[in-house]
C-alpha cells in the first residue's frame, strides 16, 4: 500500500513539473514573440498561459502589453478588470485600466478610475504618487500634477512630493510655480542648495525662467541665508552684478566669511570683463577686511581689474587708429592708480614671480601710457637685477632696448637686444622680437646689409609674430637698395618717427618725397609725412595729402593706404562717418586688389548699420 | 535751336547711360557665388529688374547699372563688370541664338521667403537659414502655428529642413532621449499640439504636412532637405495611418502601418518600405545608408544638363560653375531611385549609381525640390557640431543650388516651346 502510495506520489509530481518545465518554456517563446514584434503569436500564447494560471502577473501582464500592442483595448480592459475583481487593492491594476482607457481616446474614463481608486486605498500619499506615474506615462502632465499636489497634502513627507512637482513644473514650463516648489525644499532642507541650485540652473535659459524664479527667491530671500546664495547666484545670471554684490556683502555681514564670497564674486566679474565692479569688489575686500587670509589675492586682482579697465577706457586709447600717436596722459590718476596697486603687491610678495611681473606691468605703463622712460627702465632693471634668470627678465631686456631706441642710445639698446638673442633660453619669438630691434637699429645706423642679414633669419620662421614686420622693412630696403643716400635719409626720419620727434621727421618724408629719383622710398614718404601731420594731430592737412596720394593713382604705389588712412581720419579723428563710408566705398572701387578690402567692406557694413 | 540740341544730348546721354549692365558673372572668376544671389535678390526687393543668363559663364546675373548695385557688389566682395549698352546686347545675343544651349530668364520680382524652424535652441544648424543669411536675403520663420492658421499663403517660397513630419522626434530617441534638448523638444511639440486641437504630435505634423502640400498644389515654391523631405512624405503617406511607436505618441503603432500606407497622397516617393524598429534612426528605405555610399572620398554627384530653352526649370535649379560636386551626409543624405515617382525629374545623381541626390517635380500648380544632404561644405554634421563658416566658402557649389531655388520663383514664366 505504501509502495503504490509513493509510486503514485513521485508520478504526479513528475507530471506536475513536466507541466510547470512546459508553462515556463511557453512563457518565454510568449515574451520572445512579445519581443520580435510577433504581437498576435505571444497573445495566443500569453492568453493559453493566463487560462492554466488567472493569478500569474507575469502573464497577465504580457497578454496585456500583447492587447495594448495589437489596439485590442477592449480586450485589455476586460482583462484588468477580471483581475480587479480578484485584487480590488492594487493601485496598480487601476493605473493601467486609466491607461488603457487613455491610450483608447477617453482621457475622461480614464482620469474617473484613477481619481476613483485613491478612495479604495488606504495608503493614500503612495496611490498618488503610483497614480502620478501613471499619469506621467501617458504625458498627462497636468493630471501628474494634481495628483503629486494631493499627494503632498496628505504625507509627512512633502519634500519628495516637491522634487517630483519642481522637475513637472519646469518640464512644463511653469518656472514660477518650479521655483516655489525648490524654495520649499530649501526651507525644509537648507543642505539640498547645491542639487536645487544645479536642477534650476538647468532651465534657467529658458524664456522666462530667470524673471520668475528671481522673483519667487526674492520673496523667500530674509527666511534663510541659503535663499541669499541662490538669489545672488541668479542675479549673477542675469547680470545684475549691484543687486548682487548686494547680496554678497550681505552675507559677508551675516556669516563672516573674512571676503571669501566677495572675492570669488570679483573673480567671477574679471572673468565676465567687468572690470570696473570687480575692481570695486576687489577694493572693497582690502578696505573692509584688511587681515582676511585672502588679502594678497584681493590686491593682486584689484591691481589686475585696474590695468584691464584702462586697457578699456576709450580716452586713453582715443588715437590707437594712427599709425604714429603721442601716448595721451590726460589721465595720468588713472594710470597712477594702477601703479600704485602693483606696487602694493611687491610690499606683499618680495622675490616672488608675482613681483617680477608687478614690475613688468609698471615699466610698460609708465613706458607706453605715461611717455616716461626714465622710470621706466628703473623697474625693468629691478627685474633683471633681482631674478635674471626669470622669464620676464627677457621681457624687461626687451622693453630696455626699446626705451633705449627711444632716448637715442643705440649702442645700449643692442647690448640690451643681443642678451635676449644670446640668451640660449630664450624662446624663439622673443628672441625674434630681439632681433626685429637689432634689425631696425642697424637700417638706422645705415648698415643695411647687416639688417637685411637679421631680417631674413626672422622671416625663416613665418609663423613668428614679427615676421610680418621684419618682411615689411626687408622689402623696403630690397626696393631701394640701390639709392643709399635717400635710403639713410629716411632710416634718419623712420628713427625720429619712433622717437616721436614727429616735426623733425617730417620734414625728412617731405624732402624724400620731393625727390622724383627716389621712386617707391618718394611714395612711401609721402605717406609718412601725412602720418606725422596726424600724429601732431594736424587732420585737415593730413586729410588733404592722403587725397593727394590716392588720386595720383598709378604714380604711388601706397595710394590705396593713403586713400584708407584718409577714411580712418574722416572715421576716427573728424567723426564724419558719411564722408567716411564715402571713402572707404571710393578704395573698393579704385583698388579692387587692395590688402585693406576685407576691413573696409567690414567697417563699411558696421559704420552703415551704426547710422541705419 | 542750340538750346534744343543740348536738351537732345542729354535726353540721349542719359539713355545710354541708363543702357549700362552689371555683369555678375558665375563661373570660377566669381569672388563670391554666395552674396552674388543676394545682390539679385535685392535689387529685385529694391524694384529693379534682372535677367539670368542661364549657362552663361555659370548661370550669370544682369542687371541695370545703378550705383548702388555697384556699391553693394563692392561691399559684399561680388565680382561683376560693367558693360556697355552694346557689350550686354552681344551678350543676350549669345544667349540667346540658337546654336547655344542658354537662354535668357527675365527675373521680377523677389520672392517672399519663409523657413519652417521651431522656436528655440536646436542642436544643429540649417544650411539654408545660413545661406541666406550670409547671402543677406531677407527671410521670415514660421512654425507649425502659422502654418495652421493659413499663414503660408503670405508666402511665394517655403524652406523645409531637418524636421520630422512623422512626429517621432528625428528618431533620435536611441541616442538622446535622455538629453535635455530632446526633452524640451518633445515638451515643446507636444503643447503646441494640445494648443492647436491635437491629441497626438504626430497628427498635428500629418496635419502641417497636409497643409504644405495644398500650398504646393495652390502654387506655392516648397524647398526641403535633409530629414524635411522622405518624412515630409512618408507624413503624407500615413495620412490615414498610425506609424509612431509609444515612445513618441504614447500609443503603439499599426499592427498593419506598412500596408496601410497611402502612396497616391504623396509628392515625391512611391512604394517605400517604412523602418518600424522605433530605436533605428532611419525612417524609410526612401534614404541611402553611409554603407551603401562606400569610400567616402569617392563621394561626389554631378548635375544632368538640361537643355536651357526647352526646360528652363530644371535649368535654372541646376546652375552652377561647376557640374560634379562633393557629396555630403544628412540625416536623409540620398534617394534611393527606385521609389523616386516617375513624373519626377532627377537633377543630380551618383553616376553608376541608384543614389540620387538632387530631385524636382510638379504639383497642381507649384512645385517641389528635394536636395538631401545637411550641410553642402560639411561632410558629416553631427548633432551639436558647430554651425558652418559661409565666409570661407563663397564659392560653394553645393549652396549655390540652394540658393538657385530662391531666385527660381523670381522668374517670369515663359510659354513653353514644346
Amino acid at each position: 500500500m505504501l509502495r503504490t502510495i509513493l509510486i503514485l506520489f513521485f508520478t504526479s509530481l513528475l507530471v506536475f513539473a513536466q507541466q510547470q518545465n512546459d508553462f515556463n518554456n511557453k512563457y518565454v517563446l510568449a515574451q520572445s514573440f512579445l519581443q520580435g514584434g510577433q504581437y498576435d503569436k505571444a497573445r495566443q500564447i500569453f492568453e493559453e498561459l493566463h487560462k492554466t494560471q488567472p493569478d500569474n502577473y507575469q502573464v497577465f501582464d504580457g497578454l496585456n502589453n500583447s492587447y495594448i500592442q495589437l489596439k485590442q483595448y477592449g480586450s485589455s480592459i476586460a482583462l484588468i478588470e477580471d483581475r480587479i475583481k480578484i485584487y480590488p487593492q492594487d493601485i496598480n491594476l487601476y493605473g493601467l485600466l486609466g491607461s488603457t482607457y487613455y491610450l483608447r481616446g477617453n482621457d475622461k474614463k480614464a482620469f474617473e478610475i484613477w481619481d476613483s481608486s485613491v478612495n479604495k486605498i488606504p495608503n493614500k500619499d503612495i496611490s498618488y504618487r503610483i497614480l502620478a506615474n501613471y499619469a506621467i506615462e501617458r504625458r498627462a502632465f497636468d493630471k501628474a500634477i494634481e495628483y503629486l499636489q494631493k499627494g503632498k497634502a496628505a504625507s509627512q513627507n512633502k519634500i519628495y512630493f516637491s522634487y517630483d512637482l519642481a522637475n513637472l513644473y519646469s518640464l512644463t514650463m511653469q518656472f514660477r510655480k518650479a521655483a516655489e516648489e525648490y524654495c520649499t525644499i530649501i526651507a525644509e532642507e537648507p543642505s539640498q542648495l547645491t542639487a536645487i541650485q544645479g536642477r534650476i540652473f538647468a532651465f534657467i535659459n529658458k524664456p522666462g525662467a530667470l524673471e520668475q524664479t528671481i522673483n519667487v527667491v526674492k520673496e523667500w530671500k530674509n527666511k534663510k541665508i541659503e535663499f541669499k546664495y541662490l538669489l545672488a547666484a541668479l542675479y549673477k545670471e542675469a547680470k545684475d552684478y549691484d543687486k548682487a554684490y548686494d547680496l554678497y556683502n550681505n552675507i559677508e555681514r551675516e556669516q563672516d566669511r573674512q571676503g571669501y564670497q566677495l572675492i570669488n564674486f570679483a573673480n567671477y566679474l574679471m572673468g565676465e570683463k567687468q572690470y570696473s565692479k570687480a575692481a570695486e569688489v576687489y577694493n572693497d575686500v582690502i578696505s573692509h577686511f584688511p587681515n582676511s587670509p585672502f588679502i594678497s589675492s584681493a590686491k593682486l586682482g584689484y591691481a589686475k581689474t585696474l590695468e584691464a579697465s584702462l586697457n578699456d577706457d576709450s580716452t586713453l586709447n582715443s588715437n590707437d587708429w594712427k599709425p604714429y600717436s603721442q601716448p595721451r596722459v590726460i589721465a595720468a590718476y588713472k594710470i597712477d592708480k594702477v601703479i600704485k596697486a602693483f606696487s602694493d603687491i611687491t610690499l606683499l610678495y618680495s622675490n616672488s614671480e608675482i613681483t617680477n611681473e608687478a614690475y613688468y606691468r609698471i615699466g610698460n605703463l609708465a613706458f607706453k601710457r605715461k611717455n616716461d622712460p626714465a622710470e621706466a627702465e628703473k623697474y625693468f632693471n629691478k627685474i633683471i637685477s633681482v631674478s635674471p634668470s626669470s622669464p620676464l627678465a627677457l621681457d624687461a631686456y626687451i622693453g630696455l632696448g626699446n626705451i633705449f631706441i627711444q632716448t637715442g642710445n643705440l649702442d645700449q639698446a643692442v647690448l640690451e637686444f643681443s642678451k635676449v638673442v644670446e640668451n640660449k633660453k630664450s624662446p624663439l619669438d622673443k628672441k625674434n622680437q630681439a632681433k626685429f630691434g637689432l634689425a631696425k637699429i642697424s637700417f638706422y645706423k645705415n648698415d643695411f646689409e647687416k639688417s637685411k642679414n637679421i631680417l631674413a633669419e626672422i622671416i625663416n620662421d613665418p609663423g613668428d609674430n614679427s615676421a610680418n614686420d621684419a618682411l615689411q622693412l626687408s622689402l623696403l630696403l630690397n626696393a631701394a637698395k640701390n639709392d643709399s643716400a635717400d635710403l639713410a635719409n629716411f632710416a634718419e626720419a623712420e628713427l625720429l618717427a619712433e622717437q616721436m620727434k614727429f616735426d623733425k621727421a617730417a620734414e625728412l618724408y617731405k624732402k624724400i618725397s620731393e625727390n622724383p629719383q627716389a621712386f617707391i622710398l618718394s611714395s612711401f614718404a609721402q605717406v609718412r609725412d601725412a602720418e606725422m601731420d596726424l600724429a601732431m594731430d594736424s587732420l585737415q592737412t593730413a586729410v588733404m595729402k592722403f587725397s593727394k596720394i590716392a588720386d595720383e593713382n598709378g604714380k604711388n604705389i601706397y595710394a590705396d593706404k593713403a586713400l584708407y588712412l584718409e577714411a580712418k581720419t574722416y572715421q576716427f579723428g573728424l567723426k564724419d562717418i558719411a564722408k567716411a563710408i564715402e571713402i572707404y566705398e571710393n578704395l573698393l572701387a579704385k583698388f579692387p586688389n587692395s590688402i585693406y578690402l576685407d576691413e573696409v567692406r567690414k567697417t563699411i557694413v558696421s559704420l552703415k548699420n551704426k547710422l541705419s | 535751336m542750340l538750346r534744343k540740341i543740348f536738351l537732345l544730348f542729354i535726353l540721349s546721354a542719359d539713355f545710354l547711360l541708363s543702357q549700362s549692365k552689371i555683369l555678375i558673372y558665375m563661373d570660377l572668376k566669381q569672388t563670391d557665388h554666395l552674396r552674388a544671389y543676394g545682390i539679385t535678390y535685392n535689387a529685385l526687393l529694391d524694384g529693379a529688374k534682372a535677367d539670368w543668363l542661364l549657362n552663361y559663364r555659370g548661370g550669370s546675373f544682369m542687371i541695370d547699372y545703378t550705383d548702388k548695385i555697384a556699391n553693394r557688389c563692392r561691399v559684399e566682395g561680388v565680382a561683376f563688370d560693367v558693360l556697355s549698352a552694346s557689350e550686354a546686347a552681344k551678350i543676350y545675343s549669345f544667349v540667346q541664338s540658337d546654336d547655344q544651349n542658354m537662354d535668357v530668364v527675365r527675373l521680377e520680382k523677389a520672392p517672399k521667403i519663409a523657413v519652417f524652424v521651431p522656436p528655440g535652441f536646436q542642436p544643429w544648424d540649417d544650411a539654408v537659414t545660413m545661406a541666406l543669411e550670409y547671402a543677406k536675403i531677407p527671410y521670415t520663420k514660421i512654425w507649425n502655428d502659422e502654418i495652421l492658421r493659413g499663414d503660408l499663403s503670405k508666402y511665394d517660397w517655403l524652406h523645409l529642413h531637418h524636421e520630422d513630419f512623422t512626429g517621432q522626434y528625428g528618431k533620435f530617441y536611441a541616442s538622446f532621449s535622455n538629453a535635455q534638448w530632446y526633452i524640451d523638444q518633445q515638451m515643446l511639440y507636444e503643447q503646441d499640439a494640445k494648443k492647436n486641437g491635437f491629441k497626438k504630435v504626430s497628427d498635428m505634423m500629418k496635419a502641417v504636412a497636409e497643409d504644405i502640400k495644398n500650398y504646393v498644389g495652390n502654387g506655392g515654391f516648397l524647398f526641403a532637405m535633409c530629414s524635411a523631405t522622405d518624412s515630409f512624405d512618408i507624413a503624407l503617406a500615413a495620412h490615414n495611418d498610425d506609424i509612431c511607436d509609444k515612445m513618441y505618441d504614447g500609443d503603439p503603432p499599426d499592427p498593419d502601418a506598412q500596408a496601410k500606407l497611402d502612396f497616391s497622397n504623396t509628392l515625391a516617393f512611391t512604394n517605400f518600405k517604412l523602418e518600424m524598429n522605433p530605436y533605428v534612426y532611419e525612417y524609410s528605405n526612401i534614404d541611402v545608408q553611409p554603407a551603401e555610399i562606400g569610400n567616402y572620398n569617392n563621394d561626389y554627384f554631378t548635375l544632368f544638363d538640361f537643355s536651357a530653352k526647352y526646360d528652363p526649370v530644371p535649368t535654372m535649379l541646376t546652375q552652377d560653375h561647376v557640374n560634379v560636386i562633393r557629396g555630403f551626409m544628412g540625416q536623409t543624405t540620398m534617394f534611393h531611385e527606385e521609389v523616386i515617382k516617375k513624373n519626377v525629374t532627377i537633377l543630380a545623381k551618383r553616376n553608376g549609381t541608384d543614389q540620387v541626390k538632387y530631385i524636382h517635380g510638379n504639383f497642381g500648380r507649384g512645385t517641389f525640390t528635394f536636395y538631401g544632404g545637411h550641410d553642402p561644405e560639411d561632410y558629416q554634421h553631427e548633432v551639436g557640431d558647430p554651425p558652418t563658416d559661409l565666409s570661407l566658402h563663397k564659392n560653394s557649389p553645393g549652396y549655390r543650388l540652394i540658393l538657385n531655388n530662391v531666385l527660381f520663383p523670381a522668374a517670369k514664366k515663359k510659354k513653353q516651346k514644346t
